[in-house]
């Protein structure tokens, strides 16, 4: 075998100290570019990608008592200003749309920075939602290196980019919920017919699943499991899946679709999208079923009369005008 | 991972082949490519692959029994005195047999998988016109990737065996590398056996200097495929699917945005090819050169999409114009037409053979048949009227040779290449033809001066740094076109500006590449021919 000389072994050396310092320099580039990146404020003006599930981080800290995470099925189903009005405890759809579980557990770490929630509502539709590696390797990534998310605000740079330190002051009037009276009818017929067949997670929504449930017991919330109602997405396989895995995972799960925790949902004038999502009709009703549920089972507090939550009276003052 | 810009390509394929081609002992290690090149076909195409799989043993078997044929050739030329003529042309002859067993193979299963739905409802569509009601036939198996690449491959090495410019390889493994090759089976470029498959299989170690240009190189590719060809996607679509709300102002800059796109996603996409394959010590062919600084459309074709267009020149365009009937009919066009225009007439036959086939090379529909006529009209032309013009010039005395009449010539080949884009770009050959029509009919810059044209996915920071890059991209074409090579140039500069120029080209891709939710990507175009 030839052995390679003196000189080559100390310019591949050279190469390789070469490459692990360009690596760092970007490295470092990477995380200065981040901080001044990264939108100064949490709302759309300020470059926050979807403002509304953002809201949460401009609640006040400590103030909100439940938290519902999820997709679009969670901010078309739960309106927490509903909530408010018939049992007084507050809390927020942190959801968006076409939402999958890395982005998903992203914002409930994000959201639990300054909030204790006492319990997380875990929608189900979304566990089902498949995703790659390489989407949880990127969420993992944005998150540490914001820049690679907000690399576009270069062009809506300014000097207080530079100087301010990132805040969150905005909040939802609405708390993340999407209020809509589309109607569109759906075909129930069939919707959760009875079957043995199990369908199964996959290994990373399992993981991720599981990492949201530990996160939940750390930060010392109850972690609930719900599955609200849609013809479109939900089925019995689906149902038995998440049984096994709540068995699995000592987690309470409850099925709006199914008795005894079904909510009684008008599959004529409930839906906007046939069946996919609740409309508002649909949504006051399964607000009005969890509030009661979550008030009983975990007594949550009633804030309405307490000076410090006014603002929460103030913005059903305007939800109200808008569902009147 | 479906194409060379995926995480999982770049994260994980690549670098894993690198160090498993490290590990390897040198004889083993074109075996390390094939495996690294049928995962990344598995993963694009899935079971499709047996279709490269039956190309491969195909052209094998054809290419070893072509080799056998010129041993026994040998073998008897030796033996006897007289007669070798014969021997060499009985040869010759069950050489083309089995070359034609190999093409037309190939060919079949090209046709079967790519044109047979076009074909089946254009025969379809023509005999209800006639009253007869024919259903159409549509292969629903799918197309495997760079099957349009691969096919010619396999061809052009039949061929040269055939024509002996190489030797059937004995191994078929060296003949799956060539063939599937993961660098270049997406967008080519389209290789001969004799420019690659040596240095695919010699197994050489990968070396510092290759490791740093073909790093180099891939990010530059990136640059032009992240940054401009995917920040132009929005513009060019929304006027591309909905042209008819558009001013014929807007329709010619969504032409030229076009062409920018294209050459940037498939120039880009070859500078990731050559920069990979440097890694390994292979360079696969250039496929581009500077094709915008072109004078006449014939000489863009011999810069823009290189392996191509020789392709058809060697496989199709000489063996036309070379034959024999080729020939008779020349010498007689030469006597009635003069000695210009009788064999430029003669070969026009090979020239619109060669158009027809590369337009339906590109894709199984009208718009590309009608972008090889518009070419073959365009060459054919530029040959047909070059005596006037050389006439015209003389008696203008314009200077050919001058700065300002090449210009003109640029820019008139510009005008070209944008109404040919266009033409391809369309859904149709109709929509070809009415947008070609608004842009000369309804041309306005009203779009321009009312600020509209920023309405259409792209604001003017994205054509900002457009224009950036474009600049860029001159100035090392221009480099180029005076022999300079400025990848090599910052190779050898020391290690501060060597690793600088990588991490800032990186930093520049990370900023200001068109990814996230305001952009779409555009799909890689030439993957889908």
């Amino acid at each position: 075998m030839i052995r390679p000389s003196e000189e080559t072994i100390k310019r591949a050396l050279r190469a390789l100290l070469g490459a692990v310092l360009a690596g760092l320099a970007i490295l470092l580039l990477l995380f200065v570019l981040s901080m001044l990146f990264i939108p100064k404020n949490n709302t759309a003006r300020d470059g926050i990608i979807d403002q509304k599930a953002n809201g949460i981080l401009g609640e006040p800290g400590n103030t909100i008592d439940v938290l519902f995470v999820g997709d679009s099925e969670v901010l078309s189903a739960f309106s927490p200003l509903e909530i408010w009005g018939e049992y007084g405890f507050t809390s927020y759809d942190c959801a968006m749309k076409g939402h999958r579980m890395p982005d998903r557990y992203s914002l409930l770490l994000q959201a639990t920075e300054n909030q204790k929630p006492k319990v997380v509502v875990i929608e189900t539709h979304d566990c089902y939602s498949p995703f790659t590696p390489g989407m949880a390797f990127i969420r993992s990534v944005q998150d540490a290196l914001p820049v690679l998310e907000y690399h576009d605000r270069w062009k809506s740079l300014t000097f207080a980019d530079v100087t301010e330190e990132p805040d969150a002051t905005w909040t939802d009037d609405l708390k993340g919920f999407y209020l809509n009276t589309d109607v569109e009818p759906a075909n129930d017929e069939g919707h959760m017919a009875p079957t043995d067949e199990v369908e199964k997670l996959a290994i990373m929504n399992r993981w991720y699943l599981k990492m949201m449930i530990d996160h939940c017991r750390k930060i010392g919330a109850e972690p609930v499991l719900v599955s609200s109602p849609s013809t479109y997405n939900w089925n019995t396989a689906r149902h038995n899946g998440i049984v096994e895995f709540a068995k699995g995972a000592n987690v309470e799960y409850i099925d709006l679709n199914v008795e005894p925790t079904k909510v009684d949902i008008d599959w004529e004038t409930d839906t906007r999208d046939g069946g996919d999502h609740l409309n508002l009709y649909g949504a006051v009703k399964v607000s009005d079923w969890i509030g009661k549920y979550l008030c009983e089972t975990y007594g949550l507090p009633d804030h309405r009369e307490d000076p410090k939550y006014q603002a929460w009276n103030v913005a059903l003052e305007r939800y109200e005008e808008l569902t009147d | 991972m479906n194409s060379y810009f995926s995480l999982a390509f770049n994260l994980i394929l690549l670098p894993c082949t690198i160090i498993v081609y490290c590990l390897a002992p040198r004889k083993a290690r074109f075996a390390v490519l094939l495996a690294a090149s049928y995962v990344f076909f598995w993963c694009l195409s899935g079971a499709l692959i047996v279709f490269i799989l039956i190309s491969t043993a195909t052209v094998y078997a054809c290419g070893r029994q072509m080799s056998s044929l010129l041993l026994r050739r040998d073998e008897l030329l030796a033996e006897v005195s007289s007669g070798k003529k014969q021997i060499k042309k009985d040869c010759k002859r069950r050489m083309r047999y089995v070359l034609i067993v190999g093409a037309v193979l190939n060919f079949a299963m090209l046709f079967t998988l790519k044109y047979l739905g076009f074909f089946s409802a254009s025969a379809s569509s023509l005999l209800a016109f006639f009253g007869f009601e024919v259903p159409e036939i549509t292969a629903t198996i799918g197309v495997p990737i760079g099957i349009s690449f691969y096919t010619l491959m396999a061809v052009s090495y039949l061929v040269d065996v055939y024509r002996e410019t190489v030797e059937a390889d004995s191994n078929i493994g060296h003949v799956a590398l060539f063939l599937a090759f993961f660098p270049q089976i997406m967008e080519g470029p389209i290789c001969r056996y004799g420019q690659t498959a040596k240095a695919l299989y010699a197994g050489d170690p990968v070396k510092l200097g290759n490791m740093y240009r073909g790093v180099l190189r891939i990010l530059y590719g990136m640059a032009k495929k992240i940054v401009v060809a995917d920040r132009l996607n929005a513009f060019v679509d929304n006027v591309f699917t909905d042209y008819s709300s558009f001013d014929g102002g807007i329709i010619a800059l969504a032409a030229v945005l076009y062409t920018i796109e294209l050459y940037c996603d498939f120039s880009g996409t070859m500078d990731i090819a050559v920069g990979i394959a440097r890694i390994f010590n292979v360079n696969l062919p250039e496929n581009f050169r500077q094709p915008f600084f072109s004078r006449t459309s014939s000489e863009f074709w011999m810069r823009w999409h290189i392996t191509l267009g020789t392709w058809f020149k060697d496989y199709v365009y000489y063996p036309i114009s070379l034959s024999k009937p080729c020939k008779t009919l020349t010498s007689k066009a030469r006597k009635r037409f003069g000695n210009r225009y009788g064999p430029l007439l003669v070969s026009s036959i090979a020239l619109f053979v060669v158009w027809f086939f590369n337009g339906l090379w590109h894709g199984a529909g009208s718009q590309y048949l009608l972008f090889g006529m518009y070419y073959f009209v365009m060459i054919f032309l530029g040959g047909l009227i070059e005596p006037l013009a050389s006439a015209i010039a003389e008696e203008l005395h314009i200077n050919r040779g001058g700065m300002p009449y090449r210009v003109f010539q640029n820019l008139r080949t510009l005008f070209v290449i944008f109404a040919g884009e266009m033409l391809f770009r369309a859904t149709s050959a109709a929509d070809g033809l009415t947008m070609l029509g608004t842009a000369i009919s309804d041309f306005t810059i009203e779009s321009f001066s009312q600020g509209t044209v920023f309405m259409i996915g792209v604001d003017p920071y994205d054509f900002a740094i457009v224009v950036l890059v474009l600049l860029a991209m001159l100035v090392i074409g221009v480099i180029k076109e005076r022999g300079g090579d400025p990848c090599e140039s910052i190779a050898q500069q020391n290690d501060v500006v060597k690793w600088g120029v990588l991490v800032f080209i990186a930093l520049f891709i990370i900023v200001f590449g068109a990814y996230g939710p305001n952009y779409t990507p555009v799909e890689p175009m030439y993957a889908q021919f």
